[in-house]
């Protein structure tokens, strides 16, 4: 495992270095930044990226996927507005110690567990990525049909609160990117005669279109007022907190932590969905839950360290499956074929060197950010003040280069326009958008995967219950939908209440990244 | 007494919400529009070479069943809830239209119009944006985007505030232009000056 970090490191060229914080600064600043996140930042660093070498690229993508998970704290802290969904409960007892006077505190704090959460959950991925993938390499199609079914319905049940309408744009994301030609025999479908659509969809623009657009104007509008003034004293002396303050948290670290990969490891869900469960689980196995929204320590501990664990916990199955772990994996997904990789499992028997050195930019990634965190503070507290509502559209100027550069046409622009306006019209009908992402990204291939052990079967389906470790995930995929289905609605009830008692006002809402 | 009713019918437009208790069955009718349309779109295809039960199109069409078939799940569910829920249910309705009627009359709450209308007024913008692209360059399509943009989205449509967006227009187009036209040397739609 150490062997292959520093095969990373030497991957990395000087230029690498100063890549990853430049990506880490724009991570923070999205981040931090209510209304815009790290996907944001990423999706206009795909276009920048295009003429560096892949492993430039992916330092950048790394920089701000670290420093876009840290940054919600700030504004959640001082403000009192979470900057990134993955930090609305940082709120609840972040800003209650920050207005009680002890804003330094609640900030090195975050920004310290913030950078455990993220250096704890790349253990796991470099410990677990190869193992995973080793195994994978060896798997039919078959199996990997009936993983990303898994996926799917893990997904479709999680990322809403109703599991049928989870299912729905599930499949709606599933057919669309079965558009095009068909990768078992070529045949070309559900083009409506376009020939521009022979080769499907593209991702980039698709999952722009999702992503960006849709929440561009409702999030301009609903923060046209808050451009916040920070008046508090927020200087960190020292770390911020005292070791002493930590006596009681072992337990509460260590459990937050592994909240979030695990949570990062389940397809489509990250750090906006652990950081809430985190929470929720502090709560309820605290022997004094009655003192969670007052202020106290535990309260920034748990949705902080869970948030940044999702980090590692999602690069895992992108790297080791090629199934992405959240929303900002995605897109990542998305940029490995734009620099010329296949994802997958063949991803790191191929490219090894190139993984490697992924994992090395996240390391540094990680400490970069805490750096610039520390020292950069009164600056990110400054880009609280840019008023958003101009910020936006230049953002969707810059969007529509990324678009336009993937094929040099602007067919690709109106891709973009065509999911926007679907994300949209489904939004209408309150259904979670997520899963439309993961069904597009996965459907072809697990299309192509079903064809194929179809074929291999001879045209006999009963071949995906036969076969045991297929057999095993199919039932995993139904067990889970039930188990979680239940869960799911008593969490979010949970979480209303939450909100409920510690009186902020925080729109309760887990879609979107 | 034409202008009442035109009037009377933006109200109902602005003001128009699913009920809570009928989004069910609201989601379930959409879905199985958006699962017919689909299912049209599989007769799009060209031939396999490939001898098989499974076709290009078996999968797409297995898929839009599924999705009618939740459609339909979703409005069984409507009608379910709405006969276990029983009496209270109209009784519910009954008070909600009482109170419904007051605010009716209550002036039109700008923002809210706003709200409705923004996000339709920007992905015509945007699609003008991008025919624009072509026929006039991506430097001054941005401009002219960016000019209308940003008081749509602050809500000011005074003459000040369109100045202060071409202005703002201007110099992030030309900023675009110089750092991936000439910087990065992406191929971005020109005119015929080259920008």
């Amino acid at each position: 495992m150490i062997d292959n970090i520093i095969m990373g490191f030497s991957q990395l060229g000087w230029i690498d270095y100063v890549l990853v914080l430049a990506g880490a600064m724009a991570g923070l600043i999205f981040g931090c930044i209510p209304g815009l996140s790290g996907s944001t930042a990423l999706t206009l660093a795909i276009p920048i990226t295009l003429t560096l070498g892949p492993v430039s690229a992916f330092a950048v993508f790394m920089g701000i996927f670290v420093g876009g998970c840290s940054g919600g704290c700030i504004s959640a802290i001082l403000v009192g507005i979470p900057g990134t969904p993955s930090s609305l409960t940082t709120v609840f007892d972040g800003h209650t110690m920050a207005k009680n006077g002890q804003p330094g505190k609640a900030l090195g704090t975050a920004i310290f567990f913030s950078f455990l959460g993220t250096l704890v959950s790349l253990v796991f991925l470099f410990a677990l990525t190869e193992p995973i993938a080793r195994i994978a390499v060896k798997l039919g199609p078959v199996e990997l049909f009936s993983i990303i079914l898994l996926s799917l319905s893990l997904i479709s049940v999680l990322a809403g609160d109703d599991p049928i309408k989870g299912w729905i744009v599930a499949l709606v994301g599933v057919f669309l990117g079965m558009v095009g030609i068909s990768k078992v025999d070529g045949a070309t479908r559900l083009t409506l005669g376009i020939a521009k659509l022979t080769s499907g969809f593209n991702q980039t623009p698709a999952l722009l279109g999702i992503f960006v657009v849709g929440g561009l104007f409702s999030a301009s509008l609903a923060h046209k007022s808050n451009s916040a003034e920070v008046t508090m004293d927020y200087h960190i002396r020292g770390l911020g907190f005292k070791l002493s303050d930590l006596k009681d948290q072992a337990v509460n670290i260590i459990r937050s932590a592994l909240v979030g990969v695990g949570i990062g490891i389940l397809p489509g869900i990250g750090g906006v969905t652990s950081n809430l469960v985190s929470y929720t689980l502090a709560k309820t196995f605290s022997k004094t839950p009655e003192k969670f929204g007052t202020g106290i320590i535990d309260g920034i501990i748990a949705p902080e360290t869970a948030n940044n664990a999702s980090i590692g916990g999602a690069m895992i199955p992108l790297l080791a499956l090629g199934i992405p772990g959240d929303g900002f994996t995605a897109l990542l997904l998305g940029s490995f074929e734009l620099h010329g990789f296949i994802s997958g499992p063949t991803l790191l028997v191929n490219n090894a060197e190139f993984v490697y050195a992924i994992f090395a930019a996240l390391l540094l990634s990680c400490i970069f950010t805490v750096v610039l965190e520390y020292f950069g503070l009164p600056l990110l507290v400054k880009t609280l003040k840019v008023p958003v509502n101009v910020l936006m559209p230049v953002i969707m100027v810059l969007v529509m280069v990324g678009c336009f550069c993937v094929n040099n046409r602007t067919f690709e622009c109106w891709v973009l326009l065509f999911f926007a306006f679907i994300t949209f019209i489904f939004k209408q009908f309150k259904f979670s958008t997520t899963p439309i992402v993961l069904g597009f990204v996965l459907g072809g291939s697990a299309e192509t995967y079903f064809r194929r052990g179809m074929m291999m079967a001879r045209d006999d389906i009963s071949t995906f219950f036969t076969n045991p470790v297929s057999c095993t995930f199919i039932i995993l995929a139904i067990v889970c939908s039930v188990v979680l289905m239940r869960q799911n609605k008593r969490s979010e009830a949970k979480l209303r209440q939450l909100a409920a008692e510690s009186e902020s006002e925080v729109d309760v809402e887990i879609d979107d990244d | 007494m034409l202008m009442e009713v035109k009037m009377k019918l933006i109200k109902k437009l602005i003001n128009f919400e699913i009920k809570a208790e009928n989004s069910d069955l609201a989601s379930g009718i959409f879905t199985i529009i958006v699962a017919v349309l689909a299912f049209c779109a599989t007769f799009s295809h060209s031939s396999s070479s490939l001898q098989s039960v499974i076709g290009p199109v078996t999968v797409p069409r297995l898929v839009s069943g599924i999705i009618m078939l939740l459609g339909a799940v979703l409005v069984v569910r409507h009608f379910a809830r709405r006969r276990r829920a029983g009496v209270g249910f109209t009784v519910r309705e009954k008070t909600e239209t009482a109170t419904a009627v007051p605010e009716q009359e209550k002036p039109l709450d700008k923002m809210k119009i706003f709200r409705v209308i923004t996000p339709w007024c920007c992905f015509l913008l945007i699609a003008i944006y991008i025919f624009l692209m072509r026929k006039i360059g991506f430097t001054l399509a941005s401009v002219f985007y960016l000019t209308l943009q940003i008081p749509l989205l602050s809500v000011d449509f005074s003459k000040k505030s369109f100045l202060k967006a071409f202005v703002i227009g201007i110099i992030a187009s030309v900023i675009v232009y110089l750092i991936f036209a000439q910087g990065f040397g992406l191929q971005l739609p020109s005119n015929d000056w080259g920008f």
